[in-house]
């Protein structure tokens, strides 16, 4: 009680207490005031300042976190859309089988004049050649054309037929034998096909055609030449030209089905060497 | 109290001639406080100016709701107890005095230069302790914050400078009697 009343004693004293400053007080607050106000308002600039920059990088970073979220959704829809592959792959292969490779332009324009045991040839080639050939369309088109030759053949008109034709025909083939159908044929264009050379090549391999026309483009003085070099090889002397025609007369076209070189030299060594075993 | 708001707004407004009368007008009174707690009157002056200083600066922040010299000596203190505090001149730490029991009730009639001397003979903390609470009116949780130390600190800072004080006076008064 009695430390309240002294506290309250001094408190009422000195509350009341005036000290009165030197003359000179105000005029150095005054100083220290002009002084003030140029740091104040660099103080609101820099405050200012600082806001505008706060506010600039705010709304640069909701713009960026909207722009990412946008950017983010899009990228879920494209994982919610994703495509179901087995239409794309029915879809290509409807595209592939309609595309206008498979068709074929040809034009008949030479009469066909085969003899019937010519064709009785042709049906030994075709039967030979299925045992090579497991393509199914080819074989189609293979029965197609001898079922063509057998209507030929009954209507009598074998030798003197002239067929114009411009229909297309469309091969369908599987995935399998396209590549080699493409190789094959010159597709989109007109081609003018000997009925034979059209069925050789329906019904042999790429290689067999290209030894077919090795066949009908070689000259004969170029086989000449190689039967000499095979001769000069053996050190026999014989005259190329016998050994030629003995060659024409034995090689037949199954021959062509191989490699024609190969079948020539080895006829070539096979007669050298029974010309040589007579001399002896 | 029409004229102090006017004088405010002027002063907010940076009139020289306003915020002039605002200083001649409190700071008699505020130079008491910074006394309060300085002893050197010039350094007190010093305290008073950077005090009337952070008024005219800070004045746009005042919303009339208290009384305008309550709000000015509150500044006035603080800036004497950072100064204070700034200079290390403020020990807290508990020392040991020895007390004599023979309070006096005498000490209402004593002058206040006379209280005042007492006063600037107590030791730093205990001072700013004692002015803040006595006469400031601070509580201690205000004080430990304002000091930075803790409210037992306040306390027991406190209680002995009050101890402190009436024992000087008591000297003070036997000195006197033996003059005379």
């Amino acid at each position: 009680m009695k430390k309240d009343k002294l506290d309250n004693s001094i408190k009422e004293k000195f509350l009341n207490r005036t000290l009165e400053p030197s003359v000179s007080a105000w005029e150095r607050l005054s100083v220290k005031l002009d002084k003030q106000p140029k740091e104040n308002n660099k103080g609101w600039f820099f405050y200012i300042g600082y806001a505008a920059t706060i506010l600039v990088l705010i709304s640069i970073g909701i713009y960026t976190l909207s722009e990412g979220e946008q950017t983010s959704g899009s990228k879920q829809i494209i994982v919610e859309k994703n495509k179901d592959t087995t239409t794309i792959k029915n879809k290509i292969e409807q595209h592939f089988n309609t595309i206008s490779i498979d068709k074929a332009l040809v034009k008949l324009e030479k009469v066909v004049k085969k003899k019937e045991d010519k064709s009785i040839e042709v049906k030994n080639i075709i039967a030979n050649s299925i045992a090579f050939k497991e393509k199914r369309v080819l074989l189609k088109k293979e029965e197609s054309l001898i079922n063509k030759n057998i209507i030929l053949k009954n209507k009598g008109k074998i030798s003197s037929l002239k067929i114009k034709e411009n229909n297309p025909i469309k091969v369908l083939v599987n995935k399998g034998s396209r590549n080699e159908s493409i190789k094959q044929q010159n597709f989109n264009s007109r081609i003018k096909v000997n009925a034979d050379d059209l069925l050789y090549a329906l019904t042999q391999r790429s290689n067999g055609i290209k030894e077919k026309g090795a066949k009908l483009n070689m000259s004969r003085n170029e086989i000449l030449k190689t039967i000499k070099s095979e001769l000069n090889k053996s050190n026999l002397k014989v005259n190329p030209e016998i050994i030629l025609s003995e060659v024409e007369r034995t090689i037949n076209n199954d021959i062509f089905q191989n490699n024609f070189l190969k079948s020539l030299k080895k006829r070539i060594s096979n007669i050298t060497t029974a010309i040589a075993s007579r001399n002896d | 109290m029409h004229h102090e708001k006017l004088l405010i707004k002027r002063a907010i407004d940076n009139n020289r001639e306003a915020q002039q009368n605002l200083f001649a007008q409190f700071s008699p009174k505020m130079l008491g406080v910074c006394r309060q707690y300085v002893k050197d009157s010039h350094h007190a002056e010093d305290l008073l100016l950077q005090g009337f200083l952070k008024v005219f600066t800070n004045l746009h922040k005042f919303k009339h709701e208290g009384s305008f010299e309550g709000w000015i000596r509150r500044i006035v203190v603080n800036t004497c107890i950072s100064y204070l505090r700034k200079k290390n001149v403020i020990d807290l730490f508990d020392e040991d005095f020895v007390f004599n029991d023979a309070a006096t009730d005498s000490l209402e009639n004593t002058s206040v230069e006379d209280i005042q001397k007492l006063i600037d003979k107590l030791p730093e903390g205990y001072k700013m302790v004692f002015n803040l609470f006595a006469i400031e009116g601070f509580k201690h949780s205000e004080i430990a914050e304002l000091l930075g130390v803790s409210e037992n600190t306040s306390k027991s800072q406190l209680f002995k400078a009050r101890r402190l004080l009436q024992e000087n006076y008591y000297k003070m008064n036997k000195t006197i009697n033996e003059k005379r």
